[in-house]
């Protein structure tokens, strides 16, 4: 029988990046709630980290705002919200091209093909002038149920 | 962030302790340019990660901007030490078509070829 664990922290933090290694850590620890393994856990870390970064670089871009990381477990499924009320993004299908990136000097366009890789689900909700919303969700695979 | 940069032969041998994201990499992104301008007969980089504990794509942009200047100066990129969650961010990158890894600082002094 599995157990269902029915849990949720809400965290908020301006967007400094300093901030961004308190974030993953602290999600990473939430979801340790579930039988996730260490690379899983180190896997959310990395997603985490990459949502935070862009509410940080491209959200807020020289200016400090508010970003919101809202966790959820839901039976045994991990769902992570990182918002903000930054600059919004224009293209949604284009920012998630792999290299796709506006800073093609100092960044990869690498940070929403990691989270597409290590997420199950990956949902970004998005308009300009108003914020962004990146909605994130994993089940552990050792005791994953598909129904 | 500890970042510790030193010179062995024709290479630069950057020690980093922390974990490498977008709060440290611009710190380590100033320090290794400036070691590398500041030593012009240098054309080799090894990246000594035995204390990073996590990196992400702000870290990957990192070493993939040094590899440029490096590439520019026919010269190679050592990952020396990785750990496996690092190494695995890295290979999932595709950094292993750039830079090659080693596991001791001979192993990869002796991949560079330095010259004395």
């Amino acid at each position: 029988m599995m157990e269902t664990i029915e849990n949720m922290v809400e965290m908020r933090f301006p967007s400094k990046a300093a901030n961004i290694g308190f974030a993953r850590t602290a999600v990473a620890l939430f979801a340790s709630q579930l039988e996730f393994t260490l690379d899983e856990l180190d896997e959310i870390k990395i997603a985490v980290s990459e949502a935070v970064s862009n509410a940080v670089i491209h959200g807020y871009k020289g200016t400090e705002g508010e970003i919101t990381v809202i966790c959820r477990l839901t039976g045994n499924r991990l769902e992570v919200t990182v918002k903000d009320e930054g600059r919004g993004i224009s293209n949604v299908q284009q920012a998630l091209e792999p290299a796709f990136t506006t800073e093609p000097e100092e960044r990869m366009g690498l940070g929403l093909v990691f989270v597409r890789e290590y997420m199950d689900e990956l949902v970004i909700d998005s308009e300009p002038g108003k914020g962004t919303c990146v909605f994130m969700a994993k089940s552990p695979s050792q005791t994953r149920v598909h129904s | 962030m500890d970042i510790a940069i030193r010179r062995k032969r024709n290479a630069l041998i950057v020690s980093l302790d922390g974990e490498l994201d977008l709060a440290t990499a611009a710190e380590v992104k100033e320090r290794v340019d400036a070691a590398l301008a500041a030593n012009a007969k240098v054309n080799h980089l090894i990246w000594d990660l035995e204390k990073v504990g996590f990196i992400d794509s702000s870290g990957l942009a990192v070493l993939l901007g040094r590899y440029k200047e490096i590439q520019a100066r026919s010269g190679k990129v050592i990952a020396l030490r990785a750990l496996e969650p690092v190494r695995r961010v890295l290979t999932m990158a595709g950094m292993e078509r750039i830079m090659q890894f080693a596991d001791t600082e001979e192993q990869a002094l002796a991949q560079i070829g330095g010259k004395r």
